[in-house]
């Protein structure tokens, strides 16, 4: 009696147990599915502390394979994470790797600047207002504390400054780092997609002038 | 054997699972004041108390009642719960990778949700048939969505409002739940 409650028990808990096993095995994301999941877990900084081009990038690459540990903003946080959904084994933030304050914030010393532009380019998530000749300012909002603007500048006038975000008290701090994020992924979407297009017209106005000198060329021949 | 439309409005208004036989409470209130998270959540628990309803039922019918095993009954619908909802939650991951993070914890705890098992004992104890059993969860899973929804509507009215110091939070919270709670015991009499 007890003997065959325990064997039905066991029975149903194993069929139920290979279930779920399978449905995992034939559920798990993979292509730009898996991308988008890798994507959603990092912290958005855009920092390329981990030596790609952005947090995409580097989702790219850890789905192709690459080590999961190189993100320094996400730390173990990000690494568990990402653990649990690459089925990993968790390892430590490579130590090699420069650490960050994902709680900072670039800030101009607006006295110092001399409106050279040169850090609006070096902005991943375009937090920079400013034109050439004119002071620039960083629009703490949207600022992800990457320092990717502080070796652009070149008088030196922009220091990483606890940001506001650091105000926020605890309870609220993880829907403000989720908005955050999924502001800083936005925005470097827009940044990545005006780079390529500047880039696409400085291409075309290159064969234009091209085309204009060889034209010349042979009419000077002739 | 109940007839089966009083069944399904029964257990949707008159016999509704969360505000009349307060089962699945937490949820209610754990669901966050967003309309768009709540009605992810409902959805997806709606889907679970459906499937886990007709799972348990045939667990019972070809498995537990023949081999003289009903004191199973308990913990192996118990089981049945926390693997189906595994299950759910790697559907969702596939399908939509940002629902998955936006629910997050709430996802593991639809096995708690003590409508989900309720739903199951009660229509095992009602001795219902696979169809009226279906209907039944059915009808409690459209009443658990409507009250979720519904609920979390009325929250994100609420936070626009300026509600005295001591009331704010929980207490309103709870203040209009009781009060829904009250327009749905009006409607006892109608259905099973």
């Amino acid at each position: 009696m007890g003997l065959i409650g325990i064997s039905v028990f066991a029975l149903l808990t194993v069929v139920l147990g290979g279930a779920l096993g399978w449905t995992e095995r034939r559920l798990r994301p993979t292509g730009a599915r898996l991308i988008d999941a890798i994507d959603l877990l990092l912290p958005q900084t855009q920092c390329e502390r981990c030596g790609h081009p952005g947090c995409r990038p580097y989702a790219e690459a850890v789905a192709g394979g690459a080590a999961m540990n190189r993100c320094p903003p996400g730390g173990s946080t990000t690494i568990v994470a990402l653990a649990s959904l690459l089925n990993r084994p968790i390892v430590p933030l490579d130590p090699d790797l420069r650490p960050m304050d994902p709680f900072a914030v670039a800030l101009i010393d607006e006295s110092r600047c001399i409106g050279c532009a040169l850090c609006l380019p070096a902005c991943p998530v375009d937090a920079i207002a400013g034109a050439a000749g004119h002071m620039h300012t960083v629009i703490a909002r949207h600022c992800t504390g990457c320092e990717l603007c502080i070796p652009a500048c070149p008088v030196d006038c922009i220091a990483m400054v606890a940001g506001e975000r650091q105000a926020a008290d605890l309870a609220r701090r993880a829907t403000a780092d989720a908005a955050h994020a999924a502001d800083a992924r936005r925005r470097y979407d827009a940044h990545r997609r005006r780079a390529a297009a500047q880039a696409l017209a400085a291409e075309e106005r290159r064969q234009q002038r091209q085309a204009r000198l060889s034209a010349r060329r042979s009419w000077d021949d002739a | 054997m109940v007839d089966a439309f009083p069944l399904l409005i029964g257990a949707v208004l008159a016999n509704n699972f969360v505000l009349t036989q307060f089962l699945g409470v937490c949820p209610l209130f754990g669901a966050g004041s967003r309309l768009d998270n709540a009605w992810a959540l409902a959805l997806a628990t709606a889907f679970v108390l459906t499937l886990s309803a007709a799972a348990s039922h045939l667990i019972e019918r070809f498995v537990l009642l023949p081999l003289d095993l009903e004191y199973l009954r308990l913990v192996a619908f118990i089981v049945l719960i926390a693997g189906l909802v595994q299950g759910v939650t790697f559907a969702i991951r596939a399908i939509d990778p940002v629902l998955h993070q936006v629910l997050g914890i709430y996802l593991p705890l639809i096995t708690t949700n003590c409508a989900v098992l309720g739903v199951a004992l009660l229509a095992s104890n009602r001795h219902l048939s696979l169809f009226a059993t279906i209907l039944y969860a059915l009808g409690a899973a459209f009443g658990f969505t409507l009250v979720i929804t519904m609920f979390a509507a009325l929250r994100e009215r609420l936070d626009e409002q300026r509600v005295p110091a001591p009331f704010r939070g929980a207490p309103i919270q709870l203040v209009t739940a009781g009060l829904m709670s009250l327009a749905f015991m009006g409607f006892k009499g109608i259905g099973g």
